[in-house]
């Protein structure tokens, strides 16, 4: 190694340097046009598309394996029937259907439905993606499917469905992401993890562009069977997962509509002029997960209805929400089979009957009652926040709480392993619009290692409800099951949930749907 | 400096033994991997059969072997949400995070540099005050805040530029800004209290009673000494201005490294947190080297 014999070579290595960096920057961000960068989040108004900005992606394009997140999904596959939101089914891709007896289902198909790749939409593809979604239980959506027996293609537009039991929920199944209907013959070929790159379905809205994680292009599919059903030539939906960020590039007119925008920023969003905050009303309900099993104080009835009356649930939907949300002792909200005012928008809120009920079950403050708290970080709405101001509610009725904050993963982990402690807090939606899916969690055969109850008339009421046609007779016995579950409280409810979405005013109108998935067809372009 | 050099290499092997120990470690701490794979109603049976499928039900040193062999290739296993090869999926968003990092890097040198020799001169002036005051501020910032308060001002207010996302170059200059803060704070505090070390040096009176100017005694003379631990800290902080702008990436959604990592650790997508980790560690490692290498360079009085 030769050494600098100058002073002057100092000064210039640092030139050199600086010359370096500065060259590298540029060189690298100059030749960003060419799409070194695919995404761009500021997308470019353009009269025709639509921006939305999303906290989340998606877990996958494979309808069957997606979680609960419908946005990007429900634009580009199209279901059976479709539900609208005064609870009637209406036929989509089945222009008819009817249920030929207890078991069996029968769908009549639209003729000349196309998939984006311009193949025909039959009842081969129903049956292929029944099929898979039931013999696949590996697939986040199957157990829903579970009662699928045999699918039939009786001729190319004709499709029978064959339950094992009488099946009450069949279309209730069918009108959400695990009923996509997918091409065999394109899934076929490309397979799994192809399909979930370059996705195909026969929806309004094709997949030009999908970066994971950070953006999708969708663009209007001109074959559509309905015809031109949307205002908007293109939809980019760009992943956002900063709140401000979201509301920022909302009010700078970066995005016409944006999701989960939390209370801390609607103030901002309705005070700048154009954008405004939209509630809307949705099926989730926060409430506390109850461990009843015999090695917790909580496995006592008196004291899980004392931690009821402690908690203040009009208090929290006002603090935390400005009133939005409703206080509610059961989890079936309105235009729900088996829907019970008796226990919607009402709570139980009394500090000194939670004493003596506490009293009752022995604690007192020699001898208070301790129990663990879990609460998840970043999974609904102001969660953390929430689970600090019910444990203030629990102390104040005498309650020891030891809180354990779970980041999402963790406590997805400690739920599933049921390693739960007393309480628990959550919140589910009820994505099939039917009491079946969050009461059926309270049925002992369901979660009783994780859940600790039993109690054989909601058994009972659960079992039969889920084998009887009659919906007036299973209307009955959900409401009978409601009344048991909100004096034995397996889950303590706490409110129901609204959504919140921010959106440009000058350029679109919105009413947000109880499914929370935003159908770019809905959505009209302002005048 | 060829000895140097092997004796650089000889390092390297087991600080990247350690490192692939760690980023394993943490992961293997991080919990099991099929629960959140499989739906809730997976049996036990299920769970069980995916564990052995994925070879999680070996003792911990035989899959800490296998990763270690596989990542030795660059295989640090397929993204179950990219369906791609993991390590490829981050060295996809390296040039992203590499323009951005250098542009830090340029901001912090062009603000700190003059502000610093400014400071050093005009010492215990306001000036002098108000420049030492602003980089502690600067430097106890939060990347977030900064970030966060740029685009209230610069993006929302004046709307000078875009809130976030990518593609063109002013897409980076909020990003840029809020990253480098730290490092221009630090860097200028460093220029400064160099300075004044340097300007009290007898070679620096020599000069002056020479009667050189005042201009050339301090660029010429005074400069080129007090900048040589700047390169020091060019070194330090330039993989972490690449690899480790994980919240500055996470505000202005700037799809580079930082935020892949960020989602990745949300969804435990652990081949892309291993991954990109190992890609950020070595990064930090060939940096260093470069540093040390460069600092003897200029600094004879440094011998191998």
């Amino acid at each position: 190694m030769s050494r600098p014999t100058t002073g002057k070579t100092h000064g210039d290595f640092l030139h050199a340097i600086a010359a370096m960096v500065m060259m590298t920057a540029f060189g690298l961000t100059g030749s960003t046009g060419a799409g070194m960068f695919d995404a761009s989040a500021a997308v470019a108004q353009e009269v025709d598309t639509l921006r939305i900005g999303m906290r989340r992606g998606l877990l996958t394009f494979d309808p069957h394996n997606n979680g609960a997140y419908g946005t990007p999904l429900m634009n580009v596959f199209d279901t059976l029937v479709r539900r609208t939101d005064n609870g009637e089914f209406v036929p989509h891709l089945a222009k008819s259907f009817e249920q030929k007896d207890d078991y069996t289902w029968e769908f009549v198909l639209h003729q000349g439905v196309k998939f984006h790749d311009g193949s025909e939409l039959t009842a081969r593809d129903v049956k292929f993606t029944l099929d898979r979604v039931v013999g696949d239980n590996r697939l986040i959506e199957s157990p829903r499917f579970a009662t699928i027996k045999e699918v039939k293609v009786l001729d190319p537009y004709t499709v029978q469905i064959v339950t094992n039991v009488p099946d009450p929920v069949m279309l209730n199944r069918l009108i959400r992401m695990g009923g996509s209907i997918m091409p065999e013959k394109y899934f076929n070929e490309v397979g799994v993890d192809n399909f979930t790159q370059r996705p195909i379905g026969s929806g309004p809205y094709k997949v030009v562009q999908y970066n994971v994680d950070q953006q999708i292009v969708l663009e209007k599919f001109k074959d559509y069977f309905k015809g031109d059903v949307s205002d908007w030539d293109k939809a980019v939906l760009t992943i956002l997962p900063e709140a401000s960020t979201r509301v920022n590039e909302l009010i700078t007119g970066g995005m016409d509509l944006v999701d989960e925008v939390p209370p801390s920023e609607w103030a901002r969003v309705n005070g700048n002029d154009g954008t405004r905050i939209v509630p809307g009303d949705s099926t989730q309900v926060i409430l506390l997960m109850v461990n009843s099993n015999e090695q917790f104080p909580t496995s006592d009835v008196r004291v899980r209805q004392a931690i009821d009356y402690a908690i203040d649930d009009k208090l929290i939907v006002d603090k935390f929400f400005q009133g939005m949300g409703t206080p509610t002792r059961t989890h079936i909200t309105p235009g729900i089979t088996g829907f019970n005012e008796e226990y919607y928008d009402t709570y139980l809120y009394d500090l000194e009957k939670a004493k003596a009920l506490l009293a009752e079950a022995g604690y007192d403050a020699s001898n208070p009652l301790s129990l663990t708290l879990q609460v998840p970080k970043g999974r609904y709405l102001l969660d953390s926040e929430l689970g600090q101001l019910i444990g203030a509610m629990l102390q104040l009725a005498g309650i020891q709480v030891n809180f354990e904050f779970l980041e999402n993963s963790k406590y997805v982990e400690v739920r599933n392993n049921n390693n739960n402690k007393e309480l628990m807090l959550a919140g589910y939606g009820n994505s099939m619009f039917d009491p079946f899916l969050p009461l059926n969690a309270l049925n002992s055969k369901t979660y009783f290692e994780r859940l600790g109850y039993r109690n054989e008339r909601v058994d009972k009421l659960l079992d039969e409800a889920e084998a009887t046609i009659d919906q007036e007779a299973r209307a009955g016995m959900y409401r009978e099951a409601q009344a048991i579950l909100a004096d034995e409280l397996p889950f303590i409810y706490i409110y129901a949930e609204q959504y919140f979405t921010g959106i440009n005013t000058n350029r679109i109108e919105f009413a947000p749907p109880s499914s929370k998935d935003v159908l770019i067809e809905d959505m009209v372009k302002a005048e | 400096m060829k000895r140097y050099l092997i004796r650089y290499t000889f390092q390297f092997v087991p600080v990247l033994l350690i490192i692939s120990l760690i980023v394993f470690g943490l992961v293997y701490m991080a919990g099991d991997p099929v629960q959140l794979m499989l739906p809730d109603s997976a049996t036990p049976e299920e769970v069980a059969s995916l564990r052995e499928t994925l070879g999680l039900n070996r003792p911990f040193w035989v899959q800490y072997g296998v990763f270690l062999k596989n990542a030795l290739t660059g295989d640090f296993g397929v993204s179950f949400r990219y369906h791609a090869d993991a390590m490829s999926v981050v060295l996809d968003r390296l040039p992203a995070s590499l323009a951005l990092g250098l542009l830090a890097m340029l901001f912090a040198l062009s603000v700190s540099i003059p502000l610093g020799i400014w400071s050093a001169l005009h010492r215990n002036t306001g000036v002098d005050l108000l420049i030492t005051g602003a980089s502690v501020a600067c430097k106890a910032m939060p990347t977030f805040w900064l970030g966060l308060m740029l685009i209230l001002i610069f993006s929302v207010t004046l709307q000078i530029f875009p809130v976030s996302g990518s593609g063109t170059i002013s897409h980076m200059i909020l990003p840029a800004i809020a990253l480098g803060g730290g490092t221009a704070a630090e860097i200028t505090r460093l220029v400064r209290s160099n300075m004044l070390e340097t300007l009290g040096q007898d070679y620096i009176r020599t000069a002056r009673a020479k009667g050189l100017g005042e201009g050339a005694v301090i660029y010429r003379h005074a400069l080129k000494n007090c900048l040589n631990p700047v390169i020091t800290i060019i070194t330090v902080q330039l993989p972490f201005l690449i690899g480790g702008s994980l919240i500055t990436e996470t505000v202005f959604a700037y799809p580079g490294v930082g935020q892949l990592l960020v989602q990745a650790v949300n969804a435990r997508d652990m081949s892309i947190v291993q991954a990109g980790v190992f890609l950020i560690a070595i990064l930090v490692i060939v940096m260093n080297m470069i540093g040390d290498i460069l600092y003897r360079t200029v600094d004879k009085r440094i011998k191998y």
